[in-house]
């Protein structure tokens, strides 16, 4: 039976919703095209979507049905730019100070892993991004992308083994 | 025999390998390399997003009623808004650049815009400018392709070490390191590079640059090895026919020397890692340990 006061319809529980999940949506779609604006519109035709769809879906399977209209919208305009991510600069040490050239290797180095990631295939790249910069664990990761969890590990592996190989090939 | 273990790396990231795993992974070469990358992908974070100014959006569209706006999607007026801005290194980016990847052990078949196509061998990639395809047909490519070309403009493939030029013909290139490998099945391909301007070749013509040295044969035309499950090769330096095992099976082979003289005539399958593996190794008198996904020659 279902509950009305858990409807999409009402607009509290869709801005639950939202505040729940648009980051989500938002970060996978990016994960996959490297298109920023892209993405931020993808989130919001799938929640417009879900808003139209209201009285169908259920709040638990919300994320799913976002997901999938996210997907096949993002399909229909498949736009693939380098996946683009900003690297936090870390806690300086005096050894920075001393050696400007290990400095530049540094960087050098996080350029390289930066544009590694970006030459990873989607499917390996997606998920690898959504655990390390999303934090989800494989289990979260596998119910999203209605995958086995083992196919998350094999794309997790995947994606590092790739990395590893394009910052030694350079 | 020890089952392929493609998810080592996974477990280890969630803290699920065994003691022992731990212990011997710390102690590998590759632990060091992987360590460092993980520094720098634990530093990485997503472009910022305004969750508040997004559902502002979309409750225009939606609770207030207002007429649905379409999204337009053409960005051909748009300029590339995402420019990462990383200690002062600024990367532009290309809407209209499509990028095909196939990884390892697949290949994958793509259409280009005008009906051509392309079958992408493993772990090798494919770019090329949407846009442009109506006055110039170019692609750029890393690793290996055959192409399947309709007539035309001229159809130019890039690689790192040389230009691949045809108008309406079917061809493999193959594409590494200081490597250069094309073979001309049908209709005529012009090839040039650093070393010679322009080589043409008509069908059953193959030519191939390898580390400076050129060489010129041919070949039949009958079978594309590699299309029908199989990887072939006729004096390929074994450094490359190591590169090819690697793509096809994801593994790593370490050598302890550079066999860069050695060459391989000859074929393996690509549904059988093992029997592959012995087919090319002991051919070349090569012998070799198998541990997991990391091979070692001797």
């Amino acid at each position: 039976m279902l509950d009305k006061d858990k409807s999409i319809c009402k607009e509290a529980n869709f801005h639950e919703l939202f505040k729940q999940h648009s980051r989500t949506i938002r970060n996978y779609i990016y994960y996959k095209c490297g298109d920023n604006d892209l993405a931020n519109d993808m989130v919001q035709e799938a929640f417009i979507k879900l808003w139209e769809n209201c009285k169908k879906v259920k709040s638990d399977y919300a994320l799913f049905f976002l997901k999938r209209v996210a997907n096949n919208t993002f399909l229909n305009t498949i736009k693939h730019n380098k996946v683009v991510l900003e690297h936090q600069k870390t806690v300086k040490d005096n050894r920075d100070i001393e050696n400007p050239e290990f400095l530049l290797e540094e960087k050098e180095f996080a350029v390289k892993v930066q544009e590694a990631i970006a030459s990873l295939p989607e499917k390996d790249r997606e998920v690898f991004l959504l655990n390390r910069i999303d934090k989800k664990k494989y289990a979260e990761i596998a119910e999203f992308l209605e995958i086995s969890i083992k196919t998350v590990e094999k794309r997790m592996h995947n994606a590092l083994k790739i990395i590893r190989k394009e910052i030694g090939n350079v | 025999m020890k089952k392929l273990d493609d998810t080592f790396l996974a477990r280890w990231l969630e803290g699920g390998l065994t003691p022992e795993e731990e212990r011997e992974f710390k102690t590998s070469k590759d632990y060091d390399d992987y360590k460092r990358i993980m520094n720098v992908v634990d530093n990485l974070k997503e472009p910022t997003f305004n969750e508040d100014k997004a559902y502002a959006s979309v409750r225009k569209s939606t609770i207030e009623k207002v007429k649905i706006r379409k999204v337009n999607f053409n960005y051909v007026y748009g300029i590339a808004a995402s420019i990462l801005v990383f200690l002062g290194v600024f990367y532009m980016l290309n809407l209209n650049e499509k990028t095909y990847n196939s990884t390892f052990g697949e290949q994958l078949a793509i259409v280009l815009p005008d009906g051509s196509e392309a079958t992408l061998n493993a772990n090798s990639s494919l770019l090329y400018d949407e846009r442009k395809w109506k006055e110039e047909r170019t692609v750029e490519l890393k690793g290996e392709a055959y192409f399947k070309v309709e007539k035309g403009s001229a159809f130019k493939v890039i690689t790192k070490e040389g230009v691949v030029e045809v108008l309406g013909t079917q061809f493999n290139v193959n594409a590494s390191k200081n490597f250069l490998e094309v073979k001309c099945y049908t209709g005529k391909v012009s090839v040039s590079n650093k070393s010679q301007d322009n080589i043409i070749l008509t069908s059953g013509k193959a030519y191939r640059t390898a580390n400076g040295i050129n060489e010129n044969w041919g070949f039949n035309t009958e079978t594309i090895f590699w299309k029908k499950g199989a990887n072939s090769f006729i004096k390929m330096p074994l450094p490359k026919v190591i590169y090819a095992l690697e793509n096809q099976f994801n593994i790593q082979i370490k050598q302890s020397k550079s066999y860069n003289d050695k060459r391989f005539t000859g074929r393996f399958y690509n549904n059988d890692r093992d029997l592959a593996l012995k087919t090319v190794f002991d051919a070349m008198s090569i012998q070799y340990t198998v541990d997991g996904n990391t091979v070692k020659l001797k």
